[in-house]
């Protein structure tokens, strides 16, 4: 019964953690990008911080759209805003269920998101891969020190 | 009459589950943006007082159940629009409606990227989370703080907002002005109805937001409020009034440390003035957040007329005048609550609250009877005590304890 009793711990206590997840993108690097005709401006961590926390809606008097990759968000938010995932959605969830901004475009891979940026000169995203050719510019590249759960 | 009540409460859910699919399921084929939240609850205290309306010594599953499903998408480069659906029990003369209303929709233009202006039905940014307390997955309690979001009922607005952005390195100032009409209609439980049409409110709210803290100030009026208290069949119409009220609330979230806290202040001209303040601290150990709160509210009448009545014979009149009760009323608790990740977009809040409401209420009414030029005026009272937000004087301190479950999509 001890066993069971602890057996049943051990499963919760890894789900709750998420210790049983597996570990990816380690020393990978995060590219964010912009459409390959866009005039949007190389972008500094900070700004990029605040895009990605609904602090700044504008580059460059710009206003912009926001595209975030659901596959490495987790790592993504780790690197640039510090900010675990809970914390990340209570931010957003404040912005879009008060109708103030924008919420940012869910997208589900690196392909999707380099369609999105294309389709709107104003958009960024976030992929894991260095685009290939000229498919979008490249803004601003940070090496990824996280894991992250899939 | 619960189990009436439960399967109306699952036709309306299953419908509005219906609605949530369909939606989805057009989403995909368009820029439709759709999110929700929701929570799911059970409360009960020991007392039999029906407390926040309807929590009493029998377990409530509806007071803190509620469904929402936001709907955004953008109009080109300028404009853009989002609405809320709702599924709760409304606190109105429909008492125990669950149906699917319109929370607020509204359309936004956004001329620069620091400026945009709203208009449609919006909710009021009254105090630091009156626009989003709907969502129990965005705060530390179970629900939002009696003492403070108990004062009034005014949470949504017709009318237009102006929304400037300033951003001073880390940190964004911001100035919303909001300005429009808006009805309330609202069931106090014990018997009596208030419905008030408030014309003209305006509000201005200042902000200074960083990552880890949020300082917001709010200030505003309305000057047309028409109250009508009805309690059984007699009406009370105070028309006209001017309505004022101001806040002051911040947020904390430095490292694993989180406080909340805010003090407000509402007043009614000729009829009331209300005070509310709360002070909350918790501190996140892995998945588990424990947090404290103190909570304090106390309010009073004016003594004003709200019945002045004259009947006359050939040989006698009589001229009743009725007064707003004198009243004094306070509240205060202390609670203690838990909130445990479950996941990244849901947890799991456990809370003990415990209650002490005190105060009086003194009725008068004059009675003048003139008779052959001489007057005689008898005077009477009638006290009660007071309740806090109870519906009754609840018989002493009162222990209230409450769990839900809430996510967000």
């Amino acid at each position: 019964m001890n066993h069971f009793m602890t057996s049943i711990f051990l499963i919760l206590t890894l789900q709750f953690t998420g210790v049983s997840s597996s570990l990816a993108l380690a020393d990978d690097s995060i590219f964010v990008i912009a459409g390959k005709n866009s005039s949007l401006p190389q972008i500094t961590a900070t700004d990029l911080k605040l895009i990605y926390l609904g602090q700044k809606s504008s580059l460059a008097g710009k206003p912009i759209l926001i595209g975030q990759n659901e596959s490495i968000q987790e790592s993504f938010y780790a690197t640039f805003t510090d900010k675990d995932m809970t914390a990340i959605n209570q931010l957003w969830g404040i912005v879009i269920f008060t109708g103030k901004t924008d919420p940012p475009k869910n997208l589900k891979s690196d392909s999707e998101v380099i369609k999105f940026v294309n389709d709107d000169e104003n958009a960024i995203g976030y992929v894991s891969k260095q685009p290939e050719g000229d498919s979008a510019r490249v803004l601003a590249i940070q090496k990824s020190t996280t894991t992250t759960s899939k | 009459m619960d189990l009436w009540k439960n399967i109306v409460f699952s036709c309306r859910l299953f419908i509005f589950c219906l609605s949530l699919a369909t939606a989805l399921a057009t989403s995909v084929a368009s820029e439709l943006q759709i999110n929700g939240f929701g929570t799911v609850g059970a409360a009960a205290s020991d007392d039999q007082s029906g407390y926040a309306y309807d929590i009493r010594n029998k377990i409530n599953y509806y007071h803190d159940t509620k469904f929402g499903l936001n709907f955004s998408s953008r109009l080109g480069q300028k404009w853009s629009w989002a609405s809320q659906l709702l599924v709760k029990r409304w606190v109105d003369d429909t008492f125990d409606d669950n149906k699917v209303k319109l929370d607020w929709a509204l359309v936004s233009y956004h001329p620069w990227s620091d400026l945009s202006f709203r208009v449609g039905k919006q909710k009021l940014p009254l105090w630091l989370f009156s626009d989003y307390a709907e969502v129990g997955f965005l705060y530390p309690w179970v629900r939002p703080i009696q003492e403070v979001y108990g004062i009034t009922p005014l949470n949504t607005i017709t009318g237009a907002s102006l929304n400037y952005i300033k951003q001073l390195g880390t940190v964004n100032f911001e100035l919303n002005a909001v300005a429009g009409d808006s009805k309330v209609v609202e069931d106090r439980n014990g018997g009596i109805v208030l419905l008030a049409n408030v014309k003209r409110a305006q509000l201005l709210t200042f902000s200074l937001i960083h990552e880890n803290f949020l300082l917001k100030a709010n200030l505003g009026k309305s000057d047309a409020v028409d109250v009508t208290q009805r309690t059984g069949s007699s009406s009370y119409v105070f028309p006209q009034l001017k309505y004022t009220f101001a806040s002051l609330g911040a947020k904390v979230d430095y490292q694993t440390h989180f406080v909340w806290t805010e003090i407000v202040t509402t007043h009614v001209e000729h009829l009331s003035n209300m005070n509310g303040l709360y002070l909350s601290y918790g501190k996140k150990f892995g998945i588990f957040s424990p947090h404290i709160t103190y909570a304090r509210y106390w309010s009073h009448n004016y003594k004003s007329v709200r019945a002045d009545t004259t009947t006359s014979t050939a040989t006698t009149t009589v001229r009743v005048l009725s007064y707003v009760p004198e009243r004094k009323n306070k509240q205060q608790s202390l609670i203690l609550g838990l909130v445990t990740k479950i996941t990244d977009r849901s947890n799991f809040k456990l809370e003990w609250q415990y209650i002490d409401a005190d105060g009086y209420s003194r009725d008068t009414t004059e009675r003048s009877t003139t008779t052959g030029g001489v007057t005689t005026t008898v005077t009477s009272h009638g006290n009660t005590k007071e309740r806090g937000f109870f519906d009754a004087h609840p018989r002493g301190e009162v222990n209230l304890f409450s769990a839900t479950i809430n996510f967000i999509f």
